[in-house]
């Protein structure tokens, strides 16, 4: 009578991918954040105490990732003392010469590390799992590469779990890719007891025995449910599985669009921002401003974000949207200025020909006198 | 404000209390002469206003006389703002400041505070102060050797004239704000843009840098592309190679070759057993051609055979007739031979009479030529003789042609110089009766005497008459004449003749001779054509001819003889003829003897040659029909024909079975087959080394991390180009604020220099007609505009001391309507200046110190009293002011 079973059910981890939108220092703690988030699945996968962890596909972001990051990512498994099952997907297709090959030729890989490249049954030593690995061996397959599990012959009394790197066929919305098809009833047509699917970096269930883990570490705002990994759990063959979702991000991803209209506008983005709780450091937001300030209220504005922008992680702002008209108040504080008022409605009408750099120079303009008259 | 009292003790040059009192609102001249203490009075006006009273160091030694430890006083009324004061200072040694006004008096400090309040001027942090720090003090009061200087208004002067303006264009200044916001954009956008408007410094580092991250992304995401490719590459290799290998093509193209190289090894067999085919039908080809010749060859000994036996019939027939024949003839020969002799007997008998009979004749002829020759010959000899007699008689004749025409000519000669003479000679005629002798060249004429040179005529008894010829040449024409008589006769002479008419009769008588001769020279060619030697050789052949003839008998004339000759000639004509035909029939039988002989002994020789070959014949023919009888021979002939048919078919067969095979098609197939192979082979080997470097060359660009190197530099570069984008869109909204700030800036600056250009000008104006002020941006003045732009450095000493003059008078009379201004004090102002110029200046001045107060300080005051203004000297201890100068 077969044991029950727990495996840890990850995917998606795309070591090395970069971070082109969050420059400097700050995209470079994104990018190693993800290894760093491989070294906390370890520790997951110990304080489950699962037998075995699955990764569904694109463990590296490409091909081309160098030898250094392969052995890096071969030290963090090495916290997890059980087997880890390594699934090509599309990112890290099983090609001829591939992160694979390179990981053999460098004989980087740890014994409990197996990479599964090609479509054969997998029986993990001191398990009762038997994997049905659909490893990708192009980056694009037309054909469901899980149509073999059908077919596959198991012992009996072990656990099928299928692993499969792709998109559920009808099943995805719109803006996934349609590459690699995976049958939607796959896993109940190949009498599987789970699949373990990857490519969807948001967690997704499918169906009770079919799920995406998605990305353990978030990398994109547009996500849905994303730095989570699976610990799946199977009493027996057969059996329905239970899953519970354990969250892994480090760090988390925003999209806020707030309109700014009045004074007391600028104190609700900041409360905004503050709701987005702490601690800020692990926040990567994306602001869009849209509405009218005033001179004044804009520097306020200014203000709020530059402190915004030390405490999060990473703010983006776009301010496109966001107009800043002179208002009366702002042609009051400067009707004594003498020439300087000039300038300032030189500046106004060149704003108003659609002359864009000329509302920045108002408002710098505005900026440095309200500060002298201030002091 | 105006001064009315200055008062100056032990302060430089003034030792002595100097005190001008009573100095007037508008203008006034305080004169004094060189080293007397103008400027030093100027100094003292400075120090009291400006310096502290306690002032140290070396700015309070410059107020003492030189070598003198005293305290420098200076003490000055003036009125401002409608109240009057007291200043008075002392330095040096207890050096105190007083200021007595409507508020009281004030000490030291205090006063000094209250004074910087009252006339607005800057305090040096220490030392003594300068112009910089005097306001519009220091504009308006100006030293002796700097009224030429430009007129740059001090920071101070500026905001003074800025307060002092406000009331006119308010602010347009913008305050110290506008001025602080303008510097601080003005620098601010330099920092960012060069002159050229092209980024510099930071902004431009911030582009290079965008740019070279840029290139250093794009040229890493080619190298990634680059690998791609070569993972492409490597993908269609391998399933190129997975192809290869799954579809044993290359055992495919073995096999093919295998079958080909199968059906080649077949065509060799059969073209083995062509070749052997046709090596035996060439055998037997070659058998059947022995057998047919043996037989051809009994054949044709056995016809051999029978001809020899033929001919052998055939000559002996012929041989007998021909003998027969030949006895006919030989009887016809001899018959012939006898008719021949007998013709030719009578053919000679009528030769020989025919011969008789023509040297007959030929007697007869020659007998006739003699007779004629000898006759000629005779004749010709006496011809001959008589021409020799006649050609001897005119011989003795000497005279000759040209000897006669020479006496001629001389005659007449003769006759000309006697003619030419005689018509020159003095005729003389005599009439007397007594006789008379004449002497010398005379020549008697009918009735006297023709004198041709020198004559004398002696009359008996009368005397002697001498006469000379006188005619034009006369010796000349005497000795012509003498020439000529020589000349006659010296030809008579050579000719032999006495006269012209014997000469001509001799030789008359000559030709007649000469005539004679000729004719019997041509009577002798006549007889003896060919010359009378030639015919008297002829006579002795003749003679010698008839000698050889036979004297005959007398037969009749030569014409019977001729005839008789004729007939014999005709009879042997004919017995000629008769000759030749017997000779004819005669050749002829001969001939057919001689060739019946011939027949017969050729005919005998082939009977006998034809005999022997029939005998060798039969004899090898039956030698061999006894070894191999015609039998056999026909036999074997029939046995090799069929023998040569059989290896015809089998060849036949043989080219068919390999033609069946297209050797062309099966040796193409085997090289096709085998190319195939070696190309497979090939593409095989070429796919695996290419499967292998493309793994070695993605393995080698695998390891250097180029996903890693692109996100790192798309990291960096999206930052670069973050930081650029900023500080570009700061740098141009700065370069927007600074533009506009200096545009409202320069607008208000003009707003602000309207009042002063509109007092500058009615001064420029009566100066410098048509000219305009150029003021420069910190109220300097930059030049005049007179057509074009003339820098202030440009002007002349004189027209820049004017200019800086009136500038002045401008500022003060716009201070003045304002509200108060400073007195304009000038120390020995207007040196350059032109009588004109000068008067036109002082005009000025006066005109504008109804506004404010001059003080001119100068060391020719008269020059000044055409003003009317009041005068003042400086003097010693004592010396005030009022009234002219004494």
């Amino acid at each position: 009578m077969p044991m029950a079973v727990r495996f840890l059910h990850t995917a998606d981890w795309q070591i090395g991918k970069g971070f082109g939108t969050v420059p400097g220092d700050k995209g470079a703690a994104l990018r190693n954040q993800r290894l760093e988030t491989v070294g906390r699945l370890a520790d997951v996968a110990n304080q489950q105490g699962v037998d075995a962890v699955l990764v569904a596909g694109d463990v590296f972001d490409a091909q081309t990732v160098s030898d250094e990051t392969l052995r890096r990512v071969m030290e963090k498994l090495r916290r997890f003392a059980g087997p880890w099952v390594m699934l090509p997907g599309n990112h890290d297709a099983a090609l001829a010469e591939s992160v694979w090959t390179r990981l053999e030729a460098l004989g980087a890989r740890p014994d409990n590390v197996h990479a599964a490249l090609t479509p054969d049954i997998l029986r993990l030593p001191g398990t009762d799992l038997a994997i049905l690995p659909a490893p990708l061996q192009r980056r694009h397959e037309p054909a469901d590469l899980t149509a073999w599990f059908a077919a596959a012959e198991t012992p009996p009394g072990v656990f099928r779990v299928g692993l499969a790197h792709g998109s559920i066929t009808d099943f995805l919305p719109a803006e996934a890719e349609r590459h690699n098809p995976v049958e939607r009833t796959r896993a109940a047509t190949a009498g599987l007891d789970y699949l373990a699917l990857g490519d969807w970096h948001g967690t997704l269930r499918v169906d009770g025995r079919t799920w995406y883990a998605g990305t353990p570490e978030t990398d994109r705002f547009r996500s849905r449910a994303p730095g989570n990994a699976l610990v799946v759990e199977l009493d027996g063959p057969g059996a329905e599985p239970r899953v519970e979702t354990v969250s892994t991000t480090r760090f988390h991803w925003h999209t806020l669009e707030h309109r700014l209209a009045e004074a007391a506008d600028v104190a609700v983005l900041e409360d905004r921002l503050k709701a987005l709780g702490e601690p800020f450091d692990r926040h990567v937001v994306a602001l869009t401003l849209t509405g009218v300030t005033g001179l004044a209220q804009r520097v306020a504005v200014d203000g709020v974000l530059e402190a915004w922008r030390a405490r999060c992680h990473f703010l983006d702002v776009d301010d496109s949207g966001l107009a800043t008209a002179a208002t009366e108040a702002d042609l009051a504080a400067m009707e004594d200025s003498g020439f300087v008022a000039d300038a300032a409605a030189i500046l106004r009408r060149r704003r108003d020909e659609g002359e864009a750099a000329a509302g920045d120079a108002l408002q710098m303009l505005f900026a440095e006198y309200r500060r002298r008259r201030t002091d | 404000m105006y001064i009315q009292r200055i008062r100056v003790e032990k302060f430089r040059k003034l030792v002595a209390p100097v005190e001008i009192a009573g100095l007037p609102p508008g203008m006034a001249v305080i004169g004094g002469d060189n080293e007397e203490g103008k400027s030093t009075l100027l100094q003292a006006l400075r120090s009291a206003f400006f310096d502290r009273h306690g002032l140290s160091g070396q700015g309070a030694a410059a107020m003492q006389p030189l070598g003198q430890k005293v305290a420098p006083e200076v003490e000055v009324d003036f009125h401002l703002a409608g109240h009057d004061y007291r200043l008075k200072k002392r330095f040096c040694h207890r050096a105190a400041a007083r200021l007595e006004g409507p508020d009281g008096v004030l000490e030291d400090e205090a006063a000094e505070d209250a004074l910087q309040g009252l006339l607005g001027f800057e305090r040096p942090g220490r030392g003594a102060s300068d112009t910089l720090h005097h306001g519009l003090w220091g504009l308006l009061w100006v030293s002796q050797g700097t009224t030429f200087a430009p007129v740059e208004p001090s920071e101070g002067a500026r905001h003074a004239l800025g307060e002092a303006l406000e009331d006119d264009v308010g602010q347009v200044l913008g305050g110290a704000i506008g001025q602080q916001l303008l510097q601080l954009f003005g620098d601010w956008r330099d920092r960012y843009w060069g002159r050229s408007g092209r980024p510099v410094q930071e902004l431009k580092k911030a582009a290079e840098a965008s740019t070279e991250h840029g290139e250093a992304l794009i040229a890493a995401r080619r190298r990634l592309a680059d690998y791609d490719d070569l993972l492409q590459q490597m993908e269609r290799v391998g399933v190129e190679l997975a192809r290869f290998h799954s579809e044993e093509r290359l055992a495919e193209m073995r096999s093919r070759h295998s079958a080909a190289a199968a059906r080649a090894a077949e065509l060799k067999g059969l073209k083995e057993a062509l070749r052997e085919a046709k090596a035996r039908r060439e055998t037997a080809a070659l058998h059947l051609q022995q057998a047919e010749r043996h037989w051809t060859t009994r054949q044709e000994l056995a016809q051999a055979a029978r001809e020899a036996r033929q001919d052998v019939t055939d000559l002996t027939v012929r041989d007998e007739a021909l003998k027969a024949t030949l006895q006919t003839q030989e009887g016809a020969l001899a018959e012939s031979a006898a008719a021949l002799e007998q013709a030719r007997a009578g053919r000679e008998a009528a030769r020989r009479e025919e011969r008789r009979l023509g040297l007959l004749i030929r007697r007869r002829e020659l007998e006739d030529e003699q007779r004629r020759l000898t006759d000629q010959r005779n004749k010709a000899r006496a011809a001959r003789e008589a021409a020799a007699a006649a050609r001897r008689e005119a011989a003795g004749l000497t005279v000759e042609a040209d000897g006669v025409a020479a006496l001629r000519g001389a005659e007449g000669n003769l006759a000309r110089a006697t003619d030419r003479l005689s018509a020159a000679a003095t005729e003389v005629t005599v009439a007397v009766a007594v006789p008379l002798e004449i002497t010398g060249d005379a020549v008697p004429l009918d009735s006297g005497y023709r004198v041709t040179g020198q004559a004398e005529l002696e009359l008996a008894g009368v005397g002697r008459i001498g006469i000379r010829a006188g005619g034009t040449d006369l010796p000349a024409l005497q000795q012509a004449l003498a020439e000529a008589g020589e000349g006659r006769a010296g030809l008579l002479e050579r000719l032999g003749v006495t006269g012209l008419a014997q000469a001509e009769r001799q030789l008359a008588r000559k030709g007649e001779l000469q005539g004679a001769a000729t004719y019997q020279e041509s009577l002798v060619e006549v007889f003896a054509p060919q010359g009378l030697d030639a015919l008297e050789e002829r006579l002795t052949d003749i003679a010698a001819g008839l000698a050889g003839l036979p004297e005959g008998e007398d037969e009749g004339g030569l014409e019977v003889l001729r005839d008789a000759h004729h007939a014999a000639r005709q009879a042997l004509e004919e017995q000629e003829r008769v000759v030749s035909a017997a000779e004819g029939r005669h050749g002829e039988g001969r001939d057919k003897v001689q060739g019946a002989r011939e027949e017969s002994t050729r005919i005998q020789g082939r009977l006998r040659e034809r005999l022997a070959q029939a005998e060798r014949v039969d004899k090898r023919l039956v030698e061999e029909r006894e070894e191999v009888g015609d039998g056999e021979l026909a036999r074997r002939v029939a046995e090799q024909r069929a023998a040569r048919d059989a290896a015809d078919s089998a060849l036949q067969a043989a080219e068919t079975a390999v033609a069946n095979l297209d050797p062309e098609e099966v040796q193409q197939a085997v090289a096709d087959a085998g190319r195939a192979v070696a190309r497979t082979e090939k593409q095989l080997q070429d796919l695996e080394t290419r499967h292998g470097e493309l793994r070695a060359a993605l393995r080698a660009l695998g390891q250097q991390g180029l996903a890693e190197q692109v996100v790192e530099l798309e990291r960096k570069a999206a930052e670069a180009e973050r930081r650029h984008r900023a500080l570009e869109r700061e740098a141009t909204a700065v370069r927007l604020v600074a533009e506009a700030l200096e545009e409202a800036a320069r607008n208000a600056r003009e707003a602000y220099l309207q009042p002063l250009l509109g007092r500058l000008q009615p001064y420029l104006d009566a100066v410098f007609p048509g000219a305009r002020p150029v003021i420069g941006e910190t109220l300097e003045m930059a030049g005049l505009a007179r057509g074009h732009e003339e820098g202030f450095e440009q002007l002349s000493i004189g027209a820049r001391e004017q200019l800086a003059i009136l500038t002045r008078l401008a500022f003060a009379d716009l201070l003045a309507q304002e509200g108060e201004s400073p007195p304009v004090i000038l120390d020995d102002a207007l040196v350059y200046a032109d009588e004109g110029r000068f008067e036109t200046m002082k005009a000025l001045l006066s005109r504008s110190a109804r506004r404010h107060q001059v003080l001119i300080l100068t060391c020719r005051p008269r020059e000044y009293l055409s003003l009317g203004a009041e005068q003042f000297r400086l003097y010693g201890w004592g010396a005030t002011a009022g009234g002219p100068p004494r």
